[in-house]
C-alpha cells in the first residue's frame, strides 16, 4: 500500500453542495486527494433517493447512485436554507478553497450565499456553479434534468436506430460531462490562484458542454449545412458497426483505408465464398452497398466467437472489440490484470466491488480511501473538531433542524 | 491579465480526438502547446475520417508521404482544425534517431509531454518517462492509451469500439432495439476521457508547483469511459443485475420520455418529477381533465398506465415544433427540451448569447464556426482563439529560438528528413 504517499490535491479543501449535476465533480477532486465535505440537508441528499438501491429496497443508506458519486468524500448535514445554517456555512467557507453547487440559477443569491458574498469572506475562494444552461442567457432559468441536457446538446439526435425515436444514453451523461468540465475549470482556477492569490467564479453550463461532446455537428453544419442523422452503431465507412457472432456481438470499424485492407485479409482467412471487386476498396462504393457488404461480414462473423474475431482483426490492425455487458467487462482478462475493479466496504451495503479512479499518477496515486459517508457521518469531526462547537451548541442546532 | 498556464510548455504527440482535445484545453488556458508532427504520418490532419456519402473516393491525402509542403498546408480537415485550435506546430520525424535527440533537447525546456501513440512506441524510441525524467527531473509525461498496459495493450480501438467494450452500447437503446442498432454514431468517450486527462495533468501541475516533483500519468481511455457508468456497474456488482436498455423512460417518474413533434424526424423530451409539475403540465397543454383522470392521478398510476399517458402526450406534442414545446412547458416551470440537430445547435440562442461559438478563418476551408472553450472563466483564459497551425508553421520559432540551431543546421536536418 502507498498510504504514506501524497495526493496531488491533498492540501485542497472543498465544500460540495451538489445534488445531482455536480456530484461527480466533487468525486473527481476527492479522487485526486482533495478533502471534500459533502453538505446535505438534514433529511439527506436527493441522490440518496435515486436508484438503483441495494436489493431494490429504497433507503437513505441503500442508494447505489449516492454511493458511486460520493466515495472519498466526508459528509455533514446542514440546512443552508435556514439563517443559522447559513452562518455555519460562512464559517466553513473561510476554511476552504472551493465551493461546488448545482442549484438553479439565482438560488444561491436568494439564500445569501452567492459568489460576491462568499468572496467577501474568502477572496481566494473558487466557486463552481454547475447549471443546466449557465448563469446567463435566455434559457438560464430553464429546467434541465439529464434527458433535457442530453437532448438539447445534440447527442440524443445522433443516438438510436435511424427510423426510431432518438434515445438517451445510459446513466446520467450530461451530469458526468458537466462535472468533468467543472473540474477542469476548478483546477485551472486553483493553478492561477497560486500566482494571483485570487479565486474566481466558474460558470459551467451542461448545455454547452454537451454541445461540444455531441460531436462535430455544429462545425459541420457551419461548413456544409448538412444535418447528420442517427444510424444505430454505424460510423465511418462500411463495414463500421456492431455485428452478431457465434457467442454475442463485435464492433468492427474500417474508418481508414488500411483498416479495410486489413479486414479483407481477415475475411480471406475466413475462406468465405466471396469475390471482392476492386470497387470495394472505395469507401463511397461500400457505403452505397451497405446491405450487401454487411451480409457478407455477418456471414463471416457468425462462424466465430467475439474474441476470435477481435484477435483476428487486431492482428491485422482493424479496430475491433467485443460488445460487453458489465459482467463480461468485469471478467475481461485485461480489466482483471489491471486491477481496475477493487473491493471496498460500506457499513450498510457491505463489502462490494467498485472502480478504482481511472487516472494513474505515478507519484500521487489516486485511491479510494473511504466509502460514501453515512448521513451526517462526519458531523462530529467537523462541528467539534474543526469549528470548535460545544455539545450544547450542537444540540441546539440539532433540535432546530439545522444539522 | 496573466493567463492561467502562461509559461507552461506542452509537447503534443497526439492524434485523433481525445489527445488533441486534452491538449487544446491546456492551450485555452494559455499553455504553449507545440504539436510534434511529421508528414510521415499525417493522421487526422489529412482528414482521417472516411468521406461523407456521395463525396466518393478514399479520404484524401491519407498517410501519403510524397506531398509538397504546399499540399500539406492545405491538408487540414475540419476535424483536425476543431481539436487543434490555439496550438503551434513543429515538423519533426521521430522515426529518425536524430529527431529523438532534438526532441530530448526540447524536453529540457518543456513541462509536459503528452502522447497517444500506439502502445510501447515511446519506449521503443527511448522517449518514455524513465528516459525523459533523467533529462528533465520534473517533467510530467502523459500517456493516453486505448486500454493501457495489459493483455490487450496492442489493441487498436476507436471511440465507438470503446463504447461497446465498456458496456455503454449494451444498454444504450430502446427496450426492443436489437444489439446491432444500439449505441450512437458518436465517440462520446473521447471527449470525456480527453477532458479527464486534462484534469489529471492540471492536478499534476498543481502538485509540481507545490513540491517541485514531476511524474508519469497514464489514463486508459477505456477506464475513463467505463467510470461514466458507475451506478449501472454497482447494480451489477451488488445486485447482480445487468442493466437492460430502457429507452427514454424512467422507472421512477412519468411522464418522462421523448415525444414526436411537427416535422420530419423532430422530437422533444419532457420530464415531470412530482404532482405539482403534473398539474401545471395539464394546464399548460390545455387538458386539465388529465389531472382528474384516475389513470394519471398519481405518479404510481402514471407509471402503471405509461403507454396511454405517453400516447396522449404525443398527440399534443405533434401539433408543435420541438422548440415550441420547450417554450410552452418551460414557461410553466416544466422540464422540457428540443432534441436538437446540428442545424438547431448552429442557431441555438442560448449558445449564441453566451458567446459559445467562435468563427475562425481557416484559409483553405473558409470561415468555420467552432465550439469555444467548454466554460468561461472570469480570469486566466485566453480571449482570442487562433486557427490550428499548418504543419511546421512554427518551425522557425522552435528550431531557432527554443533550440538555437543555425540556418545551415536546419537546412541539413530538412534535407535529411529529420525536419519533415
Amino acid at each position: 500500500m502507498t498510504d504514506n504517499s501524497t495526493s496531488a490535491l491533498d492540501s485542497v479543501r472543498v465544500l460540495d453542495l451538489t445534488e445531482e449535476r455536480g456530484l461527480y465533480a466533487g468525486k473527481m477532486l476527492a479522487d485526486f486527494g482533495a478533502d471534500v465535505i459533502k453538505i446535505e440537508k438534514p433529511e439527506g441528499s436527493k441522490a440518496r433517493r435515486t436508484g438503483p438501491f441495494k436489493d431494490d429496497v429504497p433507503g437513505l443508506e441503500n442508494s447505489l447512485y449516492f454511493l458511486y458519486f460520493n466515495t472519498n468524500k466526508r459528509g455533514i448535514t446542514l440546512d443552508v436554507d435556514m439563517p443559522a445554517g447559513q452562518d455555519i456555512f460562512k464559517q466553513l467557507v473561510k476554511r476552504v478553497d472551493v465551493v461546488i453547487e448545482d442549484a438553479e440559477v439565482g438560488r444561491m443569491q436568494s439564500i445569501g450565499l452567492d459568489y460576491p458574498v462568499i468572496r467577501e469572506l474568502n477572496p481566494g475562494i473558487i466557486m463552481a456553479s454547475v447549471t443546466g444552461f449557465g448563469q446567463t442567457g435566455p434559457y438560464r432559468n430553464y429546467k434541465a434534468p439529464d434527458i433535457v441536457s442530453f437532448a438539447m446538446g445534440g447527442l440524443m439526435n445522433a443516438s438510436g436506430p435511424a427510423d426510431e425515436a432518438p434515445v438517451v444514453a445510459p446513466s446520467v451523461q450530461s451530469y458526468y460531462s458537466a462535472s468533468i468540465a467543472s473540474v477542469y475549470g476548478i483546477l485551472a482556477a486553483l493553478f492561477l490562484r497560486m500566482s494571483t492569490g485570487e479565486g474566481q467564479l466558474v460558470d459551467v453550463s451542461a448545455h454547452e458542454v454537451m454541445a461540444i461532446f455531441s460531436g462535430n455537428g455544429l462545425m459541420s453544419y457551419s461548413n456544409t449545412a448538412q444535418i447528420a442523422r442517427r444510424n444505430g452503431s454505424q460510423f465511418g465507412a462500411v463495414p463500421g458497426r456492431i455485428y452478431p457472432c457465434m457467442d454475442g456481438y463485435v464492433h468492427i470499424l474500417t474508418v481508414r483505408p488500411n483498416h479495410w485492407q486489413g479486414f479483407l485479409e481477415v475475411l480471406r482467412m475466413g475462406n468465405l465464398d466471396m469475390s471482392v471487386g476492386e470497387e470495394w476498396n472505395n469507401a463511397g462504393f461500400r457505403n452505397s452497398n451497405v446491405d450487401i457488404i454487411d451480409a457478407h461480414v455477418t456471414e463471416f462473423t457468425m462462424t466465430r466467437t467475439k474474441m476470435e474475431i477481435t484477435e483476428l482483426c487486431q492482428a491485422k490492425g482493424v479496430p475491433c472489440t467485443p460488445v460487453n455487458t458489465p459482467l463480461e467487462f468485469a471478467r475481461d482478462s485485461h480489466v482483471k490484470e489491471r486491477g481496475l475493479i477493487i473491493k471496498i466496504e460500506h457499513p450498510v451495503i457491505g463489502r462490494h466491488s467498485y472502480f478504482s479512479p481511472p487516472y494513474r499518477l505515478s507519484k500521487t496515486p489516486c485511491r479510494i480511501r473511504r466509502s460514501a459517508p453515512l448521513l451526517g457521518e462526519h458531523n462530529r469531526e467537523v462541528y467539534y473538531g474543526e469549528l470548535g462547537h460545544t455539545d450544547k451548541e450542537l444540540a441546539k442546532l440539532k433540535s432546530a433542524g439545522i444539522i | 491579465m496573466a493567463l492561467t498556464l502562461q509559461g507552461i510548455r506542452v509537447l503534443d504527440i497526439t492524434d485523433a480526438v481525445a489527445g488533441p482535445f486534452a491538449t487544446m484545453l491546456l492551450a485555452f488556458c494559455g499553455a504553449e502547446v507545440i504539436r510534434v508532427e511529421s508528414r510521415r504520418h499525417l493522421g487526422f490532419r489529412g482528414g482521417a475520417v472516411a468521406p461523407r456519402r456521395g463525396a466518393g473516393g478514399p479520404a484524401r491525402h491519407e498517410n501519403r508521404v510524397d506531398q509538397t509542403m504546399a499540399d500539406t498546408e492545405a491538408m487540414m480537415s475540419p476535424n483536425f482544425l476543431r481539436f487543434n485550435l490555439d496550438k503551434l506546430s513543429m515538423a519533426l520525424n521521430l522515426t529518425q534517431p536524430e529527431a529523438r535527440e532534438i526532441f530530448k533537447n526540447l524536453v529540457r525546456v518543456s513541462d509536459v509531454v503528452v502522447d497517444n501513440l500506439s502502445f510501447g512506441v515511446m519506449q521503443q524510441w527511448g522517449l518514455d518517462y524513465s528516459a525523459l525524467s533523467q533529462i528533465k527531473n520534473d517533467i510530467i509525461v502523459v500517456s493516453m492509451p486505448s486500454l493501457g498496459k495489459g493483455p490487450h495493450e496492442h489493441w487498436t480501438t476507436w471511440g465507438m469500439n470503446l463504447l461497446s467494450y465498456t458496456g455503454f452500447a449494451y444498454s444504450w437503446g430502446h427496450p426492443e432495439t436489437p444489439m446491432e442498432e444500439r449505441s450512437a454514431s458518436n465517440y462520446y468517450g473521447d471527449y470525456t476521457a480527453g477532458m479527464k486527462t486534462t484534469s489529471a495533468i492540471l492536478a499534476a501541475l498543481y502538485h509540481r508547483a507545490k513540491t517541485g516533483e514531476g511524474q508519469y500519468i497514464e489514463v486508459s481511455q477505456a477506464e475513463a469511459t467505463v467510470s461514466l457508468l458507475g451506478p449501472l456497474y454497482l447494480d451489477y456488482f451488488i445486485n447482480s443485475r445487468i442493466a437492460q436498455p430502457r429507452g427514454n423512460r424512467n422507472p421512477q417518474f412519468a411522464p418522462y420520455n421523448s415525444y414526436p413533434c411537427k416535422g420530419e424526424d423532430r422530437w422533444c423530451v419532457i420530464a415531470i418529477f412530482n404532482e405539482d409539475e403534473w398539474h401545471r403540465f395539464c394546464n399548460a397543454v390545455g387538458s386539465p381533465n388529465w389531472a382528474e383522470d384516475p389513470r394519471f392521478q398519481s405518479m404510481e398510476a402514471r407509471l402503471q398506465n405509461v403507454n396511454e399517458l405517453d400516447e396522449n402526450i404525443g398527440k399534443w406534442t405533434r401539433q408543435y415544433t420541438p422548440h415550441q414545446v420547450m417554450k410552452i412547458l418551460q414557461s410553466s416551470g416544466i422540464a422540457a427540451g428540443a432534441v436538437q440537430n446540428s442545424e438547431d445547435l448552429y442557431f441555438d440562442l442560448q449558445l449564441r448569447s453566451r458567446g459559445h461559438m467562435i468563427e475562425i478563418d481557416t484559409g483553405q476551408n473558409g470561415i468555420i464556426t467552432f465550439d469555444g472553450p467548454p466554460l468561461q472563466l472570469s480570469a486566466g483564459q485566453k480571449t482570442r482563439t487562433d486557427c490550428a497551425p499548418r504543419l511546421g508553421e512554427q518551425n522557425d520559432y522552435v528550431y531557432k529560438q527554443l533550440l538555437g540551431l543555425s540556418s545551415a543546421e536546419i537546412d541539413r536536418l530538412t534535407k535529411n528528413q529529420v525536419i519533415f
